[in-house]
């Protein structure tokens, strides 16, 4: 199935009114660049994509949709309308938002489901991909590579799970859960009070479980939403404080030497627990005693030469090795002497045993080796304290020069954190409280395993053991088969991304060692700049997106921003290959090293759009070079003109915004 | 199986926040309780409940590989210690080793010698709740103490 975005037009929302078609000649352009300055709504015309395309806008609040509404004119109303190809066919999902009541809804029309359809109702075989999680992989922006590189997020692994609809597994076992609650329940009508009672019980607990599950969730995700605004605040306060001079070079210096000890601390925590690992590191009374059992082992000659299988055989013979005759009472002796001996099996682990103590050094220098680790790392740890410190003190002194916005940021900071903390206290108590009445509990390991216990309790009760059985094997099939498909896919998956990554940095080699929730680079390995991240993010993405049989457009915001000359061409040569078709959102200062690259390079149909948000200095730009406008609207222009595209200026573009 | 409080989750989550590869595996935290057991030579029986502690593997992980041996060791070692047992006791050292190793195993444990390996632990951890008072989330700080903790225990 091939599927290309044809076009869309936007009206109503913050983005300039536009109309925007990827025929080119006739058919589609293989790779469509749009060019809009900074402020024309990039980031807003992207959401909407992404909203129409899943039919997530549906469950926006009201927040996220006055957000979208335009500023600079009164309208009530929104309307972005997706056209989509799927092979030769045509669907169109029209996206309508009432800005007074804040209410968003859909309309889909194709031949595929017979017309026109209220609702969000693409054809069934889109609908599998056209789901939120889906989606973001190729609608892409910038928040989703650093998110596929965050320990804080699962983005990598819920990339893989989207891509080869894992989660049906998951809806499988819900289903059979249903169907075992339908069983019961229906046979609970017809038997005795007591079934009736624990199945009362049991919806209470489940219905419990289920609020205690959102609140967790709620708790989780609105930490990882914090950590995020923190780490987004902390990069505000730094940038502030780098603006002044008087501190910039000693602000710098102590952000590089903090990055440079928690590296270092990371190194010498990991060498330190290598070597806790081995017992006789921690103290010499351990090495001791190792020595002792084992002079006592040698004293005793344990293990001995001979072991109690071969009294053991010995006694199963008629005859001895002497050649005297083996009767009842000797073999009766010989049984009960063998329990002097150690089995063979033993014999082995106590001679390994030795062989380690053997090799252990009689001195203290083990010992003094990870003391001097753990004091190593103790003074990197004061030495990284003191650099925070220093960091918070130079904050202070600006703060009480009159930084009323640097102060504002370090509140805010300050708050969220407190947020986070009292956050996780609350989800530490999710996690303890395992005792009592489960329906008082916040434990949600507690109260399944107590759900579990009940639902056994009613199986045998309402005989429907069996049915109880069957449902759990499935069940524990469907789990297993869903971690082994996923280990495997991840595998494979790795073994190609791995590749195309070694092709993308061949100066800089970057290591990824797994996929696991995020993408994990190799050890000693610091966090990638952010060139290295988008570069990482376009190898997994395009990985997976090449994986089927199917073919999805790639849209992307700013693919070049932040990207080194060498990266940008090296990822300009790659766009071609990423898919059957590209699309990305560009400023003029990603055309030098990567446009023109791929214009240079590439043998496929590009189309270059500008949009641009009516303005003084854009009428005039327009009236002055009088390029190819073919959509003049409210608030827009969208100019189809290559030499406009290619001579729009970055100075002129400043003044625009 | 090695099994630890499930108490002990809320650390080893807060601990491997920041960092994956100090603390890797739940065994890591398991074996620091095991030492301080084992270092102040007492245990206390897991709860019987199954609902209050949560399983681990039953093998030792690649990390612990070379060390193994040693660790079942000094498990055999405090086991003879606390019961007064001379290291010249031959029956009772073999019925020792008899009742706790099993090379037939993947751990090398028998279930007698997970028990009363997870009794240490168990031990360990109650005894590490009460000597961490000021509560530690970061993994390298948590080392430099335990380590601090350990030492004096040993010696």
């Amino acid at each position: 199935m091939i599927i290309k975005l044809l076009g869309w037009s936007s009206k109503g929302f913050r983005c300039p009114d536009a109309t925007l078609s990827m025929d080119m000649n006739n058919a589609v352009s293989d790779i469509c660049f749009i060019q809009m300055p900074n402020g024309t709504g990039k980031t807003t015309t992207l959401k909407l994509l992404n909203a129409t395309l899943s039919g997530s806008a549906t469950s926006w609040s009201k927040n996220d949709i006055q957000q979208l509404r335009k500023k600079e004119h009164l309208v009530h109303h929104g309307t972005f309308i997706v056209h989509l190809g799927i092979n030769n066919d045509t669907v169109t999902i029209e996206l309508n938002v009432d800005f007074n009541t804040n209410i968003a809804s859909f309309r889909t029309s194709s031949n595929l489901i017979g017309g026109i359809r209220d609702g969000w109702s693409p054809p069934s075989q889109l609908t599998n991909f056209l789901n939120p999680k889906f989606v973001k992989l190729f609608i892409f922006d910038g928040e989703l590579a650093n998110k596929l590189l965050d320990n804080d997020f699962d983005e990598a692994s819920n990339a893989i799970e989207a891509l080869f609809q894992l989660y049906i597994f998951k809806d499988i076992i819900s289903h059979l859960d249903d169907y075992w609650n339908y069983h019961t329940r229906d046979r609970s009508n017809k038997t005795n009070r007591s079934i009736n009672s624990k199945n009362n019980e049991l919806s209470k607990l489940e219905i419990h479980l289920s609020k205690i599950k959102n609140k967790h969730s709620a708790a989780t995700n609105k930490i990882k939403a914090n950590n995020t605004d923190i780490h987004d605040i902390s990069e505000k306060i730094d940038i502030r404080i780098k603006n002044v001079k008087k501190y910039r070079d000693e602000y710098d210096k102590i952000i590089n030497h903090i990055e440079s000890a928690n590296s270092s601390i990371s190194i010498k925590s990991q060498d330190c627990m290598r070597l806790i690992r081995i017992p006789a590191y921690i103290s010499k009374n351990i090495t001791s005693d190792f020595y002792s059992i084992k002079e006592g082992l040698d004293k005793l000659k344990l293990p001995s030469n001979t072991s109690k299988q071969f009294f053991i055989e010995l006694a199963n013979n008629d005859f001895c090795i002497c050649g005297n005759q083996i009767g009842e009472n000797e073999k009766h002796n010989i049984n009960n002497l063998a329990t002097k001996y150690l089995s063979s099996e033993i014999t082995g682990f106590l001679n390994s045993f030795k062989s380690e103590v053997n090799a252990l050094s009689v001195s203290s220098f083990v010992q003094d080796e990870l003391s001097d680790n753990i004091n190593e790392l103790n003074s990197l740890l004061e030495e990284r304290d003191r650099l925070l410190s220093k960091k918070r003190y130079i904050s202070q002194q600006l703060q009480e020069s009159g930084d009323n916005e640097l102060k504002e940021l370090e509140k805010k900071k300050t708050l969220l954190e407190k947020e986070n903390l009292d956050l996780q206290s609350l989800l530490d108590k999710y996690n303890s409280d395992s005792s009592g009445d489960p329906l008082r509990s916040s434990n949600i390991d507690y109260i399944q395993n107590y759900i579990n216990t009940l639902k056994d309790e009613i199986a045998i009760i309402s005989d429907t053991v069996t049915l109880k059985s069957k449902t759990d094997i499935l069940k524990f099939i469907l789990k297993d088969t869903h971690k082994i498909t996923k280990e495997h896919l991840t595998t494979d998956i790795l073994n190609k991304f791995r590749n195309r990554v070694d092709h993308l940095f061949p100066f800089s080699p970057i290591q990824i060692e797994s996929i696991d929730g995020s993408i994990k680079l190799s050890g000693n390995q610091e966090a990638a700049s952010v060139g290295q991240t988008l570069g990482i993010a376009y190898s997994f993405l395009t990985t997976l997106l090449q994986w089927g049989t199917h073919s999805f457009p790639l849209v992307v915001d700013s693919p070049a921003g932040p990207l080194d000359y060498t990266v940008r061409r090296e990822v300009a040569s790659i766009i071609p290959l990423l898919s059957e078709q590209f699309i990305s959102f560009i400023i003029s200062s990603e055309r030098p090293h990567f446009v023109d690259i791929i214009k240079k390079e590439s043998n496929k149909s590009i189309k270059s759009l500008t949009l641009l948000r009516k303005t003084d200095y854009t009428n005039k730009l327009v009236s002055t070079t009088n390029p190819c406008i073919i959509d003049d609207t409210l608030d827009g222009y969208v100019i189809d003109d290559d030499s406009f595209f290619y001579n729009f200026d970055m100075d002129e573009e400043d003044n625009n915004v | 199986m090695f099994r630890i409080r499930v108490e002990s989750d809320k650390w080893f989550n807060k601990l491997r926040h920041n960092e994956k590869n100090i603390f890797k595996t739940k065994f890591d935290l398991y074996y620091l309780f095991f030492l301080n057991g084992i270092a102040n030579i007492d245990k206390n029986p897991l709860l019987s409940k199954k609902d209050s502690t949560s399983e681990i593997i039953d093998y030792f992980p690649s990390d612990y590989i070379g060390s193994r041996h040693l660790i079942i060791g000094m498990l055999v070692i405090t086991e003879l210690k606390r019961l007064g047992i001379d290291f010249s006791d031959k029956i009772n050292i073999q019925e020792k080793f008899h009742e706790l190793v099993d090379p037939d195993t993947p751990s090398k444990l028998t279930l007698k010698g997970f028990s009363i390996m997870n009794d240490y632990a168990n031990k360990g951890f109650e005894l590490l709740q009460e000597q961490i008072k000021d509560h530690v989330d970061l993994a390298p700080e948590f080392l430099v103490k335990v380590h601090s903790i350990l030492t004096n225990s040993f010696d």
